[in-house]
């Protein structure tokens, strides 16, 4: 059921995905001009929570270590921006440092891959089941934390998130950056940038995980045994996993606190990092695009819900959009496991597989079986 | 019989216990260099036991294990694998939706020195080392007959090329010494004499040393430098192919566990 | 003293309840070879079936039927386990848990709506006295139920027929098959175990440590999932033990909380996860879990 990556679903050859990245590219470079705030923010939330799951897959789709304590890591990365680039102002509410936006950013990363480092030796040493057990452990220490430290984190009213800002240029800009005919704010920029990181974090790992260390991970998912034998260093693979995820779950904490404007303990409960495991299991585990099209699929659900609630029945009467979103997700993960447990993409390939072998079947139809089965 | 050239293995008074069971009973061995050296017995004599002893899976409640001149008694199973030694498995291990390509390449992550930034960004050195590694795989999937299954799934191919991928596998390795847990079991009499003189050409044009445990007397017989026979643990007899078809001994033990069939005649 | 004494005894008694769920985890991952997080929800369904037919048919046929549901719901769960793809794994089935638990929890929280709701426990919030030290009777009767509980789930399991061929489905299916153990049977066996067990302890949940039924229930008992993980997974005895250790130290942890209060109000609920991960630094598998010595 787990998916290597392998070809692409959409185009086998090389000259086809050129052209449907440049078209992607396209797109992302021009939908701005045309899109409203609701659509930039979505956009935006998206790339953030496909950051993250692309972490959580790392961890539980490709190493096949089920972890709950994605919420502590987003937690961790979004706060430390807050704290880092606060104000420092202790008088105008919860105190700052006051560095540079992207210096923060950067600090609130590396702070959640040592925290990821700190926790290691607990999560190197588990079989993949205890460890989800033993991350509960960190995303209630998180919720804890948020709420003992009120002078960083704001306490359970949570505390506001300064706007990012590259090389002195603030995003968000008063009066606003006009482009073309078209205003530039706060979300415009937001979407370059949340693309941007996506596109390196996504090719990055994506490399990794078509080269050795996802051959490593994976057969420590497969077969732990075996790994050891073969001359994998098991533990300290489990643990680059682990680092890895927490780390892109620094940077997606960060993103999530720039879209929302504040951060608050509610954000970050064991319901989030479920969230997140919702994603890599209905887009497909082990795989970039299956992270991207899960969390395409469960960041836009309650927010389009909510935006066409007249539109659509029992939404707003009986059920709030968040819950039926919830039923939607929560069904779709149990359908998913039971029918296509690779995933959206996963069952994407599948067929696109079947699809290119009736072609070629199709074109030697004289040959007999073609290949062996 | 005093072992006439460098040790490739040395087992020292090993014991395992699993409980009050003890699986492996004060054996002591040496595979010398550049041989190919056979562990027979009857089932449950304990030689994937011992096995599992060098690889580093199990540790011994005794005794000493020593690979290459190195002591390993203690050691996790990739340090005994970076140190040279390769494994094949008896229940195949590949992960059965892989392909084969991806199987084989599973083999060299030892060898393989590029970092994780250096694999992340795809930089030049580690695009041409994965390259290499490749061909490599190549070559090795040439020599055992593989190159027309490379591209599918482990999972589809029958029972034998299983075996051949597992291998293969592990001869991407580039070990020093093999280990071979029953490469013949499941195969037909065409499909054994090929693993024969596969093992043997490994012998020969690699210079690897073999140690493998095997219930085909024929196979054992006919391309083993040396045979060790065990049974309930305890080592009975180590010495040529001759030697130990001759020693009485090793027919009781096969005779009492009513095994007729392998005693005696190759 | 005294304030030690009856925060021990009401250690205890939430020990003896978490036991209760932690024991039943347990079973299910002996059947099953799953986490079932749908644990916690199936705890609330209990309650939230006694807290909705008390008034109608009274306490104690609320939860006679309030097990029903229970039992029957934790089946249903283990019945579709069953029929999931087996061979994919333990993490895909426990993932499908969790599925199921979003489900579940939405669903009832959906049904509750905010605030607490009565579940109608006979005993009220009276107090009793034991010497010189206080304890509610709902702690009281709660230990005591649960200990009887847990007493004939214990002789259950190792003495009567379904327990032996749990034991030895859990410990070697394939032979215990042969045997003519009907390994689906015992599993469905387990799981409805399981489901009595979660209910029980959601009736006494509602008593205390806060009294009244509100969805935050379900989180309390997330906490005797490090129970049984404390306890090692394997073992049955090491959930009771896991049980009331937690039960304690979390007890004793929120009593004594002016005292321990550099490390933030409340900490008492972090205690069962910091307890956790202490263990498990010092026994990866738990302290009485067994080794896995794979064949390779």
């Amino acid at each position: 059921m787990w998916s290597a990556p392998a070809a692409s679903v959409w185009s086998s050859t090389r000259g086809g995905r050129l052209a449907l990245a440049a078209l992607g590219l396209v797109l992302v470079i021009a939908l701005p001009f045309y899109l409203d705030q609701f659509w930039l923010r979505l956009g935006f939330a998206i790339c953030g929570a496909a950051i993250g799951a692309i972490g959580l897959n790392i961890l539980t789709g490709a190493t096949g270590q089920l972890s709950l304590a994605h919420a502590f890591f987003l937690a961790l990365g979004a706060v430390s921006y807050s704290y880092f680039a606060g104000a420092p102002d202790p008088t105008r509410g919860p105190a700052g440092l006051g560095l540079p936006p992207a210096v923060a950013m950067v600090l609130a990363i590396a702070l959640a891959t040592l925290a990821g480092l700190a926790f290691s030796p607990v999560s190197s040493r588990l079989s993949g089941l205890y460890l989800g057990i033993a991350s509960l452990s960190l995303v209630f220490l998180g919720q804890h934390l948020l709420a003992t430290f009120p002078s960083i984190t704001g306490g359970f009213e949570g505390r506001s998130t300064p706007d990012m800002s590259l090389l002195g240029f603030s995003f968000n800009q008063q009066p606003p950056v006009v482009v073309m005919g078209v205003p530039f704010g706060r979300f415009e920029f937001l979407w370059y940038f949340g693309f941007a990181c996506l596109i390196l974090c996504g090719w990055t790992v994506s490399n990794l995980l078509r080269a050795y260390p996802g051959r490593a991970m994976r057969l420590i998912r497969d077969r732990e045994v075996s790994a050891g034998v073969v001359g994998v260093n098991v533990r300290q693979w489990k643990r680059y996993a682990f680092l890895l995820s927490s780390g892109l779950a620094g940077l997606s904490g960060v993103l999530f606190a720039l879209l929302i404007g504040s951060i608050a303990p509610v954000s970050f409960t064991l319901e989030v990092s479920i969230q997140y495991l919702v994603m890599i299991v209905i887009g497909g585990m082990g795989s970039v695009s299956g992270a991207v099209v899960g969390a395409t699929f469960v960041t836009s659900l309650p927010l389009l819900l909510q935006r066409y609630a007249d539109v659509l029945p029992a939404i707003g009467s009986s059920v709030s959009p968040a819950n039926m979103a919830r039923y939607i997700y929560g069904v779709a993960l149990v359908a998913v496991l039971a029918l296509e447990p690779s995933g959206l993409v996963g069952g994407a390939r599948r067929l696109a597989g079947h699809l290119r072998a009736k072609r070629i079947r199709r074109r030697e139809p004289a040959s007999g079986s073609v290949g062996k089965r | 019989m005093p072992p006439t050239g460098p040790i490739a293995l040395e087992v020292e008074s090993v014991t395992v216990r699993f409980g009050a069971l003890a699986a492996l009973s004060d054996v002591s061995l040496g595979v010398e260099s550049g041989t190919i050296h056979a562990i027979v017995g009857p089932n449950g004599a304990g030689k994937s036991t011992l096995f599992n002893v060098v690889s580093g899976l199990f540790r011994p409640s005794q005794g000493r294990v020593s690979v290459l001149g190195t002591e390993v008694t203690a050691a996790p199973p990739h340090l005994v694998a970076a140190l040279g030694v390769a494994r094949s498995f008896q229940n195949v291990s590949a992960a059965g939706t892989d392909t084969v390509f991806e199987n084989l390449m599973l083999g060299r992550h030892r060898l393989i020195r590029s970092g994780l930034v250096a694999t992340g960004l795809r930089l030049a050195r580690a695009r041409r080392e994965e390259q290499a590694h490749a061909a490599r795989v190549r070559e090795i999937a040439e020599f055992m007959d593989l190159t027309a299954h490379l591209d599918k799934p482990v999972g589809s191919l029958p029972y034998g090329d299983q075996k051949r991928v597992d291998l293969a596998r592990a001869i991407c390795m580039e070990p020093s010494l093999l280990l071979l847990d029953e490469p013949a079991a499941g195969l037909d009499a065409a499909e054994t004499a090929a693993i024969a003189d596969i093992v043997v050409s490994l012998r020969e044009t690699l210079d690897i040393t073999v140690a493998l445990i095997e219930h085909d007397m024929g196979m054992v017989m006919s391309i083993s430098d040396h045979v060790s026979v065990l049974d309930f643990g305890r080592l009975i007899r180590t010495g040529t192919p001759a030697q130990v078809q001759a020693d009485p001994a090793v027919a009781d033990a096969y005779l009492r566990v009513g095994n007729t069939k392998a005693v005696l005649q190759p | 003293m005294i304030r030690f004494l009856s925060l021990l005894l009401a250690g205890l008694s939430l020990g003896t309840v978490y036991a209760l769920v932690a024991m039943g985890f347990v079973i299910i991952y002996k059947a099953s070879e799953v986490l079932n997080f749908a644990h916690g929800s199936l705890l609330l369904l209990g309650a939230f079936v006694v807290a909705r037919l008390h008034e109608a048919i009274g306490f104690p046929a609320a939860v006679a039927v309030a097990f029903a549901v229970s039992g029957l719901g934790a089946v249903l769960i283990g019945r579709g386990g069953l029929g999931l793809t087996r061979q994919a794994g333990p993490i895909p089935l426990t993932i499908a848990t969790i599925g199921v638990d979003v489900l579940l929890l939405t669903g009832l929280t959906d049904q509750l709506g905010p605030g607490i709701h009565s579940v109608g426990h006979p005993w009220g919030a009276s107090v009793a006295r034991l010497g010189q030290v206080g304890i509610t009777v709902n702690r009281l009767i709660a230990i005591a139920a649960s200990v009887l509980i847990i007493a004939t789930f214990l002789l259950a399991f190792r003495y009567s027929r379904w327990g032996v061929q749990m034991r030895a489905a859990a410990e070697d299916p394939e032979a215990a098959a042969l045997m003519g153990v009907r390994l689906s049977r015992v599993t469905i066996g387990a799981w409805l175990v399981a489901g009595l067990l979660a209910c029980a302890a959601g009736v006494f949940l509602t008593g205390a440590p806060t009294p009244g039924l509100s969805p935050t229930l379900a989180t309390v008992a997330l906490a005797a999932f490090p129970a049984a993980i404390i306890g090692g997974l394997t073992s049955i005895h090491g959930a009771l033990v896991g049980g009331l250790a937690i039960g304690v130290a979390e007890t004793l942890a929120t009593g004594y909380q002016d005292q321990i209060l550099f490390l933030g109000r409340g900490f008492g609920s972090v205690v069962p996860y910091v307890l956790l991960v202490a263990v498990l630094l010092w026994r990866p598998e738990g302290l009485f879990g067994e080794r896995r010595l794979s064949r390779v």
